[in-house]
């Protein structure tokens, strides 16, 4: 794996400032390198605050505090190369499409953007990317419009505009959440072939751990704006370390029947708002001890590790466990 | 009299189901001759994709077909405790008997369903007394809420001060108002996040188990169906492709369908790469089919298989699979 990175995050701070009330953090201090190459997964609960990292890569959010940079630059340096260089891919196809747009505009509109006059050259390259997200004959669909295309082919248009501008990167946040169960596993395969045969460097935002786990070399896990485990995905999610991640997984389901009894987390998912004292993730915590709400315990600066006092050897004192 | 009053521990038995909407002067088919029968406390899962046709099968079960759509087939017999009620023949008002008292919905939004202007304690007590008007509906709101799990300081408040999750247990609550014996749950946790999915399911699992509720879960996702359920009916195009006990079609599927669904799941621990795809995109409702309707994304499909109609294939032990390659050794 290259060392190289092709971003990297150091205290990242996105916050929301909303008059009188309380501010929302929603990402508090995210260390992280995405590397050249890889394919990264981002795990955690919905509102933890992944996908306003995601918007924060694509220069779509400005830091609070903290750094964020691009290639070795800080990522609002040039957005209109950022913007051709990273595609992002969201959930939802129906959305990111305009209705009322030909499938042939759409995918040459970023092209047009980007400076390519309107012409042969320009809808030659949006036939190209139509071939490679796998619609193809690409004339059959040129004059289509979104609501003629299936879930799955909405989704290959919004992949096949994202490779006409040829990026080296994508952020896929969610990228089958809204499609067809039995067309899930043909848009990842498309996103894996693309990976290999244009060399993609990949960020995948999910919730579900087993995709992240057939798909991504490593894993960072989110709680609550802030990474709090992170590692190669056999670390991560092959061997956990911070209680979040082993709920995470204990949770998931399985295409299989459940054997043991459920173990949940207290309460609700975060608020993030309120983020709480000490280590952030101590009041859902089955492991908590009288350390976790007074001191915040950070992710070590190394490959592999987790924020968790317990992780970092820390003995749980004795009359903790007894009381549990 | 029914085979289903014969068996008494059956509560739910239909048969030939086919319920259409018109279109262009056609009838067009969206649940096409769909058969099944749910024992009391049984876990059911109806799975399949978004067109399928299970939710439609759900709302023909409490009369709740939408204006537009109308079952034109098919008999479905609730053995109550109340009574044996063939709701294939109610009118609009005797089904109001049998919704909430004997069989009600969970919804995906709760959001939709609860009145967002009236308190969450008042919305279940006036369902309470809507259907049995008179009763001391106070005590039983406390019990039901405190049943699932909603803190006593937050009976007064409205549902937008609610999580998703906490909605959902209003929503529940409100399904056991007037105690009923079957809760039909139509992707219940699929607007939820995987930690609160979890409480939910959880909460279905305990109401089964101390109330003995029979459950009926629709979802596109046979993950949460292996969890919860005891068997499962897999939907396609309006059928039922596959239909045996969830221990039975995790181990061996015997519909190509259900096969590569399975195989689309990804679990830590098992290969570090993604399994099979189904070709194409699922067929439009209405859409001819002289064979196997799934035979155009098939993996295993022959030439026989678009010959004619495939039927259902039921084993000595009740399994179904409308496959041809099902009945062979």
């Amino acid at each position: 794996m290259s060392a190289e990175a092709l971003y990297e995050a150091r205290d990242l701070h996105i916050t929301y400032r909303r008059g009188r009330r309380p501010p929302v953090r929603a990402v508090d201090g995210v260390d992280l390198v995405w590397r050249r190459g890889e394919t990264l997964g981002l795990v955690g609960e919905s509102g933890c605050g992944k996908s306003t990292l995601a918007r924060a890569l694509l220069g779509l959010e400005s830091p609070s505090a903290g750094s964020i940079e691009f290639d070795g630059q800080p990522v609002d340096h040039d957005l209109r190369a950022l913007r051709r260089r990273v595609q992002l891919i969201f959930q939802d196809p129906y959305q990111s499409l305009n209705p009322r747009r030909t499938v042939g505009a759409q995918v040459q509109e970023g092209l047009s953007a980007i400076g390519v006059p309107a012409g042969e050259e320009r809808v030659r390259r949006g036939v190209a990317a139509l071939h490679d997200a796998g619609l193809s004959p690409a004339d059959r669909f040129w004059r289509r419009y979104p609501h003629e295309l299936s879930g799955g082919q909405r989704q290959r248009v919004v992949i096949a505009a994202a490779l006409a501008l040829e990026p080296e990167a994508l952020v896929c946040d969610e990228p089958v959440s809204a499609l067809d169960v039995s067309v899930r596993t043909q848009v990842l395969r498309l996103l894996v072939e693309l990976r290999t045969t244009r060399a993609l460097s990949m960020l995948l935002i999910t919730h579900d751990v087993g995709m992240a786990w057939s798909l991504c070399d490593r894993v960072a896990v989110m709680y609550l704006g802030r990474i709090v485990e992170l590692g190669t995905t056999e670390q991560v999610l092959g061997d956990p370390q911070h209680p979040y991640t082993k709920a995470l997984l204990a949770v998931a389901p399985k295409v299989e029947q459940r054997t043991s009894a459920r173990q949940l987390l207290r309460g609700e998912p975060p608020d993030a708002a309120a983020i709480p004292s000490g280590c952030r993730f101590h009041p859902r915590c089955p492991v908590a001890f009288d350390r976790c709400p007074v001191d915040d315990p950070h992710l070590p600066d190394s490959e592999r590790g987790a924020a968790c006092w317990l992780a970092s050897g820390v003995e749980r004192p004795a009359a903790a466990q007894a009381s549990r | 009299m029914s085979a289903v009053a014969a068996k008494s521990d059956t509560l739910l038995e239909v048969r030939d189901l086919r319920v259409v909407y018109r279109e262009e002067g056609r009838f067009v088919p969206i649940v096409d001759g769909v058969s099944f029968t749910l024992r009391r406390g049984e876990a059911l899962g109806l799975a399949g994709e978004s067109g399928c046709g299970k939710t439609t099968t759900a709302l023909a079960l409490l009369g709740l077909l939408p204006t537009g759509l109308g079952r034109t087939r098919g008999e479905i017999t609730m053995n109550s405790t109340r009574g044996v009620m063939f709701l294939h023949r109610r009118t609009p008002t005797g089904w109001r008997d049998v919704r909430w008292k004997t069989a009600s919905m969970v919804f995906q939004g709760a959001m939709n369903a609860l009145d967002p202007v009236m308190r969450i304690d008042r919305q279940i007590s006036e369902a309470i007394h809507l259907h049995e008007p008179g009763a001391n509906a106070d005590a039983r709101v406390s019990e039901l809420l405190e049943r699932v799990g909603i803190p006593r300081a937050r009976r007064r408040q409205y549902p937008h001060e609610f999580s998703g999750g906490m909605r959902q247990r209003v929503m529940i609550a409100l399904a056991l108002a007037c105690g009923p014996e079957l809760i039909i749950g139509d992707e219940p946790t699929t607007a939820l996040d995987v930690m609160t999915q979890g409480q939910i399911l959880q909460l279905l699992e305990e109401l089964r188990r101390d109330l003995g509720l029979a459950l009926l879960l629709i979802t596109h996702d046979l993950s949460v169906i292996a969890e919860t359920c005891d068997r499962v009916a897999v939907m396609y195009a309006g059928q039922i492709a596959e239909l045996a006990p969830v221990a039975d079609i995790l181990k061996a599927p015997r519909h190509p369908y259900t096969e590569r669904l399975l195989a689309g799941f990804s679990h830590v621990g098992g290969p570090r790469s993604l399994g099979e795809a189904i070709p194409g995109s699922p067929p439009h409702p209405g859409e001819e089919f002289p064979g196997c309707r799934f035979a155009p994304r098939c993996h295993r499909a022959f030439a026989e298989c678009v010959a004619g109609p495939v039927p259902l294939v039921v084993d000595r032990t009740g399994r179904e699979a409308r496959c041809l390659l099902a009945k062979l050794p």
